[in-house]
């Protein structure tokens, strides 16, 4: 559910196709995702799931399979939210 | 002294032989290897049939790649013109309808993109570093010819490099460099900045721009190295190369130090910290940006410089020596270059007194290839017209204020869309904002479009309250809309007309 959850706000925010959007897509792959379209997704994330990631964990997300990954992390315990 | 490019590779081979060069994500070259790997391929390129001033150009993301084929183009006494690695189709055709190149050196994907483009600008080689049926193989070429430098009927005056820069209007024009004017640039680069063997710099600007192969040249004429990956994007592997690289040296653009200080601002001060200078350009830096990356690593050399594509780097200045004063300005004029602000009139204007600013030197361009209009626009009276407003201090120092052709023209009252936009970047939640003049039917209006913060949404309702006590009230936008994305040069400069289509467009939908 969470993979579903974090592909909807990607493709979303980058506005681009669900079927343009694995879990190994990661940025730099398509022009939409550069730096700016980086902090734009993960601040999405971060406000769909009511948290913000710690500057440590967010530094070396770069997929979408990472976000899940992360998102994981902090809501199914480990991190703190 | 070093007066051709290519003598860059080959003197740095010489000196630093063993010495590494060049570093990207897949491994490193040697000065000596670098110079090697150039000279086997401009020997295939000339065995290919690719003359002295032919053009040739490259499509290549950052990397030892762009650097060998750039260096081999110049080494077989080639016109290099580097191209974005991102470029679209329609740009690529316009620019190889004016140039004429003969080949193309590019990789895989490129090749396989570009492929038919290419085949109908008449492009007789497409050469690929990457296998693939669409393009000959780079390596294959190497092989072919005798390796050297292919320069013997090449001057300081030839041209080495067709920059196409695409403004801020949107018509690509090739900036004609030739040997002697960036070498100029160089030395006066090196002579501000003070690069040394030990400097290793982190280098994530497009190489296809001069502020970028800037760095490069700088490190390579120098015996120092270079990091390169293109862009921000891979941030955390970006700030780990600053760290084990042991980078002296970190070029960016306000927008990405913003980014860099906003968001990962921690990570930026513990693996930037052996950091001994960065050169920040591209737009202007906000002075409260200049404050806010000196508190954060405070022992960095923070520079700014003003330079055009058809005047690299005309001026220079240390923020972190002179100190917030001069924030706003970027810096005096480098050795022979010489600086005026002349009035629409043509008369040279004194301190303190705003105009258009004007540059004349060794590094300033002849033109733009094959297009004698804008040409005649650019060069008049001996002087560079740059289309930027700004004024002198009495002391030289420049301070830029805006665009010439941006003025917005409200019922006769003059707006510089660079004020307003440095009072609106300063709330909360605006990521970035850019303004201009949309036409309605009564004359032009002010609109803002602004790239809000998802998380901290801006009011709007409050942005204007508070714009009317900071600026008089015809500079107050009459409507701010929310943008995706700002339409930005490759090097960061506002689109202004691009803007202003969409702008009006969106009045019209």
């Amino acid at each position: 559910m969470i993979e579903d959850t974090i592909k909807n706000i990607v493709c979303t925010t980058l506005k681009i196709r669900p079927e343009d959007c694995s879990e190994d897509l990661a940025a730099g792959d398509i022009p939409q995702w550069d730096s700016l379209g980086h902090v734009n997704v993960l601040m999405a994330v971060e406000k769909h799931f009511g948290f913000a990631f710690d500057v440590v964990d967010s530094i070396d997300i770069e997929s979408v399979g990472d976000i899940v990954d992360m998102v994981k992390k902090y809501t199914q315990g480990g991190a703190q939210a | 002294m070093i007066e051709l490019l290519p003598q860059i590779l080959t003197s740095g081979a010489d000196a630093h032989a063993g010495r590494l060069a060049v570093q990207d994500i897949h491994g490193s070259v040697s000065y000596e290897l670098l110079a090697t790997q150039a000279g086997e391929l401009a020997g295939g390129l000339r065995h290919l049939g690719l003359k002295t001033g032919d053009r040739s150009v490259v499509v290549l993301p950052n990397g030892i790649l762009f650097v060998t084929a750039h260096f081999a183009n110049l080494m077989a006494g080639a016109v290099s013109v580097p191209f974005d690695a991102s470029v679209a189709p329609e740009s690529f055709a316009s620019m190889a309808a004016n140039c004429r190149p003969r080949f193309l050196l590019t990789n895989a994907a490129s090749a396989q993109r570009l492929g038919s483009v290419a085949r109908e600008a008449g492009i007789e080689k497409v050469i690929s570093f990457d296998e693939t049926p669409d393009a000959l193989f780079a390596q294959e070429v190497s092989s072919l010819g005798h390796a050297g430098v292919f320069t013997d009927q090449i001057t300081p005056d030839s041209l080495a490099v067709l920059m196409y820069t695409t403004g801020t209007t949107g018509q690509p024009k090739g900036v004609r460099l030739t040997h002697a004017n960036v070498m100029q640039a160089l030395r006066n680069i090196c002579n501000f900045v003070g690069y040394g063997p030990d400097d290793r710099e982190v280098v994530t600007l497009p190489l296809s721009h001069n502020f970028g192969l800037g760095h490069l040249y700088c490190n390579l004429l120098n015996g120092g190295a270079v990091y390169t990956e293109s862009g921000l994007t891979r941030v955390g592997r970006v700030l780990e190369n600053v760290e084990s690289f042991e980078a002296t040296g970190f070029p960016g653009t306000p927008a990405g130090f913003g980014m860099l200080m906003d968001r990962y601002g921690p990570i930026l001060a513990k693996r930037g910290s052996k950091l001994r200078f960065s050169v920040i350009n591209s737009a202007p830096l906000p002075p409260e940006r200049a404050a806010q990356l000196q508190a954060l690593l405070p022992d960095l050399d923070i520079m700014v410089y003003y330079g055009l594509t058809e005047a690299s780097r005309s001026t220079f200045i240390s923020l972190t020596r002179q100190g917030p004063e001069y924030y706003r300005s970027v810096g005096r004029s480098l050795g022979t270059t010489r600086l005026a602000i002349k009035s629409g009139a043509g008369e040279t204007l004194d301190a303190g007194e705003t105009g258009e600013v004007v540059i004349h030197g060794p590094a300033v361009t002849s033109g733009y290839w094959e297009n004698e209009k804008e040409t005649r626009l650019l060069l008049r009276d001996g002087w560079l017209h740059t289309g930027d407003l700004g004024h002198l201090d009495k002391e030289g120092y420049l301070f830029i204020t805006g665009r010439l052709k941006d003025v917005i023209n409200v019922g006769g009252y003059k707006v510089n869309p660079s004020e307003v936009e440095r009072v609106l970047s300063r709330f909360p939640g605006v990521l970035d904002v850019a303004v201009a003049g949309v036409p309605e039917p009564d004359g032009e209006v002010v609109v803002a479009a602004i790239v809000a913060d998802q998380s901290v949404p801006p009011d709007f309702a409050t942005i204007e309250t508070e714009c009317l006590l900071q600026l008089e009230r015809f500079k107050v936008p009459t409507r701010f809309v929310q943008v995706a994305k700002i339409p930005r040069t490759d090097s960061g400069k506002i689109q202004r007309s691009v803007l202003i289509k969409e702008l009006t467009l969106e009045d019209h939908a």
